[in-house]
């Protein structure tokens, strides 16, 4: 009995001594691989955006916080794809079709649950109308298929802002004039397939249309209406 | 009132006093000296020599260095930038490329009637028709497309006419070397933002530097610039303001005027 106590503490510090050396390895192998010169990408989830980009010294290209506003409540209420119990069929619909994407999402919206409060601004409160319409379940819908128009748009729960990926093939249902960012929409689970009408090149993924733009000096996708003859 | 509860009142009336006079006294720091003139005429003179300085030029070109911040939901400021390249010819060309700090280049011209903006990593380009001077393009461009042209309003021949109605205060601050060239560095407050700008001290008035503080936006962020490279006699080529797109270069729509088009089609379905 006694040796089995000791053989069991000797094989816990032995699991000790093993977690800790495979993560000085992980730690020193990440250190390597990261050096200078290798390439690494730029992390998507940092907003470029703000009004110290204009570097302009005229408000009306820097304060267009209350026109953004007003036009995203046009571009809701003109939604031709219809009602949040639509959003939400959709939105069950892709997380039964794709249950390991659907996971991902849980485990990093719980990941950044415990950024959410602490990242809100007083501020937000005055947004706070914009958003009421949609409830607390549209909330998630929203960082789905979210705008990167607004950058005024401080209130975003995720821990970086605004450039949060997820893939459009999630969004439900998604209003024509909306902006997804380049990164996001390439990030979709559907494979776009292009088509051109009028000499324009028309993206399509799932039944949305999307037209190429470029938004605040940055190249987005707009949803738009079905091409003609499609 | 107790004659007692009146010394009190008293009492706390001139701690509050006390209080608040460290708090009034700031505000007379920085450029709201104490004493003086809340515009330091001989300063915004300056500055509005050296913008009518650039208006006036013919044509010219500059570099300069650019830096942002851009706030993060989480409150953290990160700072962008790039370096842009700028040909002015007046009244109606302007050709700029902008080579961002991760390797993205893009280009931005005007030849008088259309502006065309161009993503090399993308291969995108977007043009729109617009026929007038340098002030009308960057005016559309900034305001209705609503693009960032960070130095749009330096090349601008009315800028300084806004700088006279909208700085209500500002001085000079020391003399200061930017790059090599002895500055005059001056700082001015409008209602929306603060303003220091770095002109040379001898010479044209060219302007050096410049930094403007976004006080009112959420983080306060910062824009900066330095300026070089500054030619007054460019060899321009009027093939600089000819945009040829790029081999298999798509062209795409400014999303303003995409999501109008959107509208005015649905109305168009709307009426049949």
């Amino acid at each position: 009995m006694r040796t089995d106590k000791k053989f069991m503490v000797n094989l816990l510090l032995f699991a000790v001594m093993l977690v800790f050396l495979v993560g000085t390895l992980e730690t020193y192998a990440r250190g390597r691989g990261s050096g200078k010169g290798s390439h690494r990408s730029s992390n998507k989830n940092i907003s470029r955006q703000g009004p110290a980009r204009t570097g302009s010294m005229k408000s009306s290209d820097f304060n267009r916080h209350s026109s953004r506003s007003s036009s995203r409540n046009v571009q809701r209420s003109s939604s031709h794809t219809g009602s949040q119990s639509q959003r939400k069929q959709k939105a069950q619909d892709y997380k039964a079709a794709n249950p390991d994407k659907a996971k991902d999402f849980q485990d990093k919206r719980a990941d950044n649950a415990g950024d959410l409060q602490e990242n809100r601004q007083d501020w937000k409160d005055t947004n706070r109308e914009d958003w009421q319409d949609y409830g607390n379940n549209a909330r998630n819908d929203r960082q789905e298929f979210y705008d990167d128009n607004d950058y005024n748009r401080y209130d975003d729960d995720w821990e970086w802002g605004d450039n949060v990926e997820y893939p459009v093939g999630a969004m439900a249902a998604v209003a024509v004039g909306t902006a997804v960012t380049y990164s996001a929409f390439n990030s979709q689970t559907c494979n776009p397939t292009t088509v051109y009408a009028n000499g324009v090149a028309y993206y399509q993924c799932g039944s949305t249309w999307y037209n190429q733009a470029y938004q605040q000096g940055d190249v987005v996708y707009v949803v738009v209406d079905t091409p003609p003859g499609y | 009132m107790k004659r007692q509860d009146f010394s009190m009142y008293i009492r706390a009336f001139f701690l509050i006093l006390l209080l608040a006079l460290p708090a009034a006294s700031q505000t007379e720091q920085g450029v709201e000296v104490k004493d003086a003139p809340r515009i330091d005429s001989e300063s915004l003179s300056d500055f509005v020599e050296s913008l009518e300085f650039l208006s006036k030029a013919g044509s010219f070109s500059f570099t300069a260095e650019t830096e942002y911040d851009a706030l993060q939901g989480n409150g953290q400021k990160i700072e962008f930038g790039g370096v842009h390249k700028l040909t002015v010819v007046r009244p109606d060309k302007v050709y700029s490329d902008i080579e961002e700090r991760d390797g993205t280049k893009k280009v931005f011209v005007f030849d008088g009637k259309d502006i065309y903006f161009s993503d090399l990593e993308r291969n995108v380009y977007a043009s729109v028709p617009r026929p007038g001077d340098i002030n009308q393009a960057i005016d559309y461009f900034t305001e209705a497309l609503q693009m960032p042209l960070p130095l749009g309003q330096l090349i601008s021949s009315d800028t300084y006419e806004w700088v006279k109605k909208e700085i209500y205060a500002g001085g000079f601050v020391e003399q200061a070397t930017i790059n090599g060239v002895l500055c005059d560095h001056l700082a001015f407050r409008t209602e929306n933002i603060d303003l220091q700008v770095w002109i040379a001290s001898e010479g044209d008035p060219l302007i050096m530097r410049f930094v403007i503080d976004y006080k009112n936006s959420p983080g306060e962020p910062q824009f900066r610039a330095t300026l070089g490279d500054w030619n007054f006699k460019p060899a321009v080529s009027d093939s600089l303001f000819v945009f040829k797109p790029a081999e298999k270069m798509q062209k795409i729509a400014f999303a303003p005027v995409l999501r109008t088009e959107i509208k005015s089609e649905e109305k168009e379905g709307e009426k049949k």
